[in-house]
């Protein structure tokens, strides 16, 4: 996998298919790679086909491993959805972790995370389709793992709020970020997820408009 | 093998994929024209969208189950009903993109305002029909969804007016 300046991995790059036969790696690393490939693997095909009509000779297929090697990391394509949506979700924490600690103020470090989580998804789109607009569409138990998510990205971005920042609803912070989601999902769903980091404005300035104000939300956005 | 009986439109509409494409546009189609209804009642934009949007969560409420198929199950089908289902939000988004004229400041806001108050009202639809909440919570939830609408086009005092609206007289 290639390696990001925070140390995690973008789970789905080009990964190396080891060479065929006795090649002397050492076991973990045949079955870090294996495991890795099919993570890969399930990333580009869900964002191919969709969930619902992945199939787990798709995956491998993409990921280049046997079906019974599938069996050997994970009992079903659920499982390994929820290893690859791990994946992500560790890989975009970190950046927006490592993003947002070097600005000072609260707003600047929601800034920063908007545009390091923007960044992560433009280099690869498939993951913003992989974590935003397939759970949704793919029953219950995934969805679930979405909102868990939401949950935590409104923790990571509202941590650090100073107590004179305005109090708004749960629901409506969570309507926020979903908010926030559409806008992104609609402009992969239009082929121009290369383009995602252009709407760091104005996702920044809906999102802490609610806390301080249009004007000062304004400055930071536009800063 | 016999030749089918039925000319192939036909055949479509009495596919399940066909059916269950002609019950969206039907259910749809009553609860937008409830949605524009109480929109098209309103004087000024921002009392457009409140009585659209209390509109809206009056449907919600009184059809439970035909909520629950096309904000839900319309997810999960293919392609062609994902992509009607996409056009007509776009059309709600439309509504609330019409206040982008009224907005103070010259700023070139686009059309991702608009986007992101209906996606958020509707991923938090979505979210509550997942965790088998009743469509009936979707009323209290007018006042704080016209705050995050009204917000970005009018102001914090315009938007903070809106979570003290009377829900039994969202005219006022």
């Amino acid at each position: 996998m290639a390696e990001a300046r925070n140390g995690t991995q973008d789970p789905s790059p080009g990964l190396v298919r080891l060479p065929p036969g006795r090649h002397g790696l050492p076991r973990e690393v045949v079955a870090q790679n294996q495991r890795d490939r099919l993570i890969a693997g399930i990333i580009a095909t869900v964002a191919e086909v969709g969930y619902n009509d992945a199939t787990i000779s798709n995956i491998c297929a993409a990921a280049g491993i046997s079906r019974r090697t599938f069996y050997t990391y994970f009992r079903s394509k659920e499982e390994c959805f929820f290893a690859a949506y791990d994946a992500i979700a560790e890989h975009v924490l970190a950046t927006v972790r490592e993003a947002s600690a070097r600005e000072g103020s609260w707003p600047q470090k929601v800034r920063a995370a908007i545009a390091g989580a923007l960044e992560v998804f433009a280099a690869n789109p498939d993951l913003a389709r992989f974590t935003l607009i397939e759970p949704p569409r793919a029953g219950e138990k995934i969805s679930a793992r979405l909102r868990a998510a939401g949950d935590v990205a409104v923790a990571e971005l509202t941590r650090g709020k100073p107590k004179r920042a305005r109090t708004i609803s749960s629901d409506v912070e969570r309507a926020l970020l979903a908010g926030m989601a559409a806008v992104v999902s609609q402009r992969v769903e239009a082929g121009r997820g290369g383009d995602l980091l252009s709407l760091q404005p104005e996702l920044v300035e809906l999102f802490l408009t609610p806390y301080i104000g249009r004007d000062k939300a304004v400055a930071i956005a536009r800063d | 093998m016999a030749e089918h009986p039925f000319p192939d439109p036909a055949l479509d509409r009495l596919s399940a994929a066909g059916c269950f494409l002609d019950i969206f546009f039907a259910v749809w189609a009553d609860f937008e024209a409830q949605v524009l209804e109480g929109f098209e009642s309103g004087e000024c934009w921002r009392q457009r969208v409140r009585l659209g949007a209390f509109a809206a969560a009056g449907w919600l409420r009184d059809h439970p189950s035909e909520a629950r198929f096309v904000f839900l199950e319309t997810l999960r089908a293919g392609g062609r009903l994902q992509a009607e289902r996409e056009r007509r939000l776009e059309k709600l988004v439309d509504l609330i993109d019409r206040g982008r004229p009224l907005m103070t400041d010259p700023r070139p806001h686009g059309r991702e305002i608009a986007v992101a108050v209906v996606g958020g009202a509707i991923g938090l639809l979505v979210q509550e029909l997942q965790k088998g909440e009743s469509t009936a919570r979707v009323e209290s939830f007018v006042p704080e969804f016209m705050y995050m609408a009204v917000l970005p086009y009018l102001g914090e005092e315009a938007a903070r007016e809106e979570l003290s609206i009377c829900i039994d007289n969202p005219r006022d």
